[in-house]
């Protein structure tokens, strides 16, 4: 068993993340939007993803938190194999759950949303960056519930700012200039631009997704024993 | 020479934990290392497997520098983790297939090898179940299991049989010897005395990050040979008295472990008129004079009840 299957096989070893990859994309379809814009739900997933990638992402925590990470560490595994192949398992995971929100708009919406490849793309890319914050906010914490209780409360405050659960043209403009330095922001406004049609912008926030997702991976890589 | 530390010196803070330590391992000796808590024990093994760097002094493993970069040193360790480091989550099987995944073993050879490693912890025909669902001695060996999936030939135990029942800490004690008469080296930590007596063919006491006394168990009690170990037992103890009696100048080391004063005199002098008068009000139950054991030359080379510490 390589390191990849191990990580998803401990994930879906959990009933919670089975009913979080499969059945929570679904209910946010339903939202609607406003009639000269995307579906809010479309926006509003991008909370989903943010508390997926925390759950998903629990392994990799525990592995430090219970020092299996030692065991790891003295093993000729490299650190960046290992973060790196538990990272694809968990983004495998978070591919599947876009997969079924994409197939279920195409049941909803049907032809009011197109270009579902670029929204795969770029939810996938904001699925790298959640799951690197994850991993950086965790090495702040030696209890993983300590760290969901606050990441929990931070989370929804950066999603409510940033426009991933309230529409960014009901964000004042001044305050636009603040938030665009919150990593959560980006997700709204590729969908802005996606929806536009906007390639530079739509390319723009990939570019400053990733970056962010490098930035954290970097932090969160750190190794504690 | 399979392990050999030259003047190791670490430093966490303002603490050093290892001061100019040193240690040499031969191929297939058991190495029992000794010391209290803070001493430095962890620390050691920790530089030795490459999880931490040195600040000063070298390791080489294998014949080989240890810079904790070097995959072919912990290819060939296996390592035996203090506290329970599986996957609970997970089936017996699936520990077992995973730690020998790390060490880089193929599908066949994690299915030939998982039977063998089952059958030495006693675990066989137990195999599918939940880790969980385990008691805390089968846990253990399970711990022990993982670490030796991939045949290591250097096996680093540290405090093996920590939390388990008399019953499974034979069983890995045995275990143990079996291991170190097919040929491995193993490094093997303890605070039970009498486990390293049991298993090690060479002993290192180490205290405050350096090594106090090192060599076999009749090497070690000649260096403590003619001194008189006298235990008395009290109805009441008290912490005064243990003062008081280190304030003879004739005692050479004491010790209070529950209600048992542990003196070490040097052999000759007769000072129990003077110990008595000092105990007197304590009601005297019994008094032993007794045969020096490791126990005995822990605590008169470091002063320290070891299991006190623990």
């Amino acid at each position: 068993m390589n390191l990849y299957l191990f990580a998803i096989k401990e994930d879906i070893r959990q009933p919670l993340n089975i009913i979080l990859i499969i059945l929570l994309p679904i209910p946010v379809l339903f939202i609607p939007g406003h009639p000269n814009s995307y579906p809010f739900g479309l926006s509003l997933y991008g909370m989903i993803i943010i508390f997926s990638s925390f759950l998903l992402s629990r392994p990799v925590v525990e592995d430090r938190m219970k020092g299996i990470i030692l065991r790891i560490a003295a093993s000729p595994i490299s650190t960046l194999r290992y973060l790196s192949s538990h990272l694809l398992g968990y983004l495998s995971l978070l591919a599947i759950q876009i997969s079924i929100l994409l197939l279920g708009s195409l049941v909803i919406h049907g032809d009011a949303v197109t270009g579902r490849l670029a929204l795969f793309s770029l939810y996938l890319t904001f699925g790298m960056m959640c799951l690197s914050l994850t991993l950086a906010w965790n090495v702040l914490f030696k209890s993983y519930n300590i760290s969901f209780g606050l990441f929990s409360g931070l989370a929804s405050i950066m999603c409510l700012f940033s426009g991933v659960s309230l529409p960014l043209f009901l964000l004042p403009s001044s305050l636009i200039r603040y938030i665009m330095f919150l990593p959560t922001y980006w997700l709204p406004y590729g969908l802005d631009a996606w929806f536009n049609g906007n390639t530079p912008a739509f390319i723009q926030a990939h570019a400053i997704l990733l970056v962010y997702a490098c930035i954290f991976l970097l932090i969160g890589s750190k190794r504690r024993l | 020479m399979i392990i050999k530390m030259e003047d190791v010196m670490k430093r966490f803070g303002r603490n050093l934990a290892l001061d100019s330590f040193n240690l040499e391992m031969s191929k297939g000796e058991v190495i029992g290392l000794l010391g209290p808590n803070g001493a430095g024990k962890t620390t050691c093994i920790r530089a030795i497997i490459g999880l931490i760097p040195v600040d000063n002094g070298e390791i080489t493993v294998f014949d080989e520098l240890q810079d904790g970069k070097n995959r072919a040193i912990k290819r060939r360790i296996g390592y035996v983790t203090q506290e329970l480091t599986i996957y609970e989550e997970m089936s017996a099987m699936d520990n077992l297939a995973f730690f020998g995944s790390l060490y880089g073993l193929s599908k066949e050879q994690i299915a030939r090898k998982i039977p063998e490693v089952a059958k030495v912890i006693g675990l066989e025909g137990r195999l599918h179940e939940q880790s969980k669902q385990f008691s805390g001695g089968m846990k253990r060996r399970l711990n022990i299991g993982c670490a030796l999936m991939h045949d290591p030939e250097l096996i680093i135990m540290d405090e093996p049989t920590v939390g388990i029942d008399p019953q499974s800490r034979n069983f890995i004690l045995e275990f143990v010897k079996e291991l170190a008469s097919n040929g491995t080296s193993i490094l093997y930590t303890s605070h039970y005395i009498e486990e390293v007596e049991a298993v090690a063919s060479r002993i290192c006491i180490m205290d405050q990050g350096h090594t106090i006394a090192s060599g076999t168990l009749p090497e070690l009690i000649a260096r403590i040979k003619g001194d008189s170990h006298i235990l008395i037992d009290v109805r009441i103890s008290s912490e005064e008295k243990l003062k008081e009696l280190r304030a003879i100048p004739e005692i050479k080391e004491a010790a209070l472990l529950d209600n048992q004063y542990h003196i070490v005199v040097p052999g000759g002098i007769i000072v129990f008129d003077k110990i008595i008068a000092v105990l007197s009000s304590q009601s005297i139950v019994n008094v032993n004079s007794k045969q020096p054991n490791l126990e005995d030359v822990f605590l008169t080379l470091t002063g320290k009840q070891l299991r006190d510490e623990a």
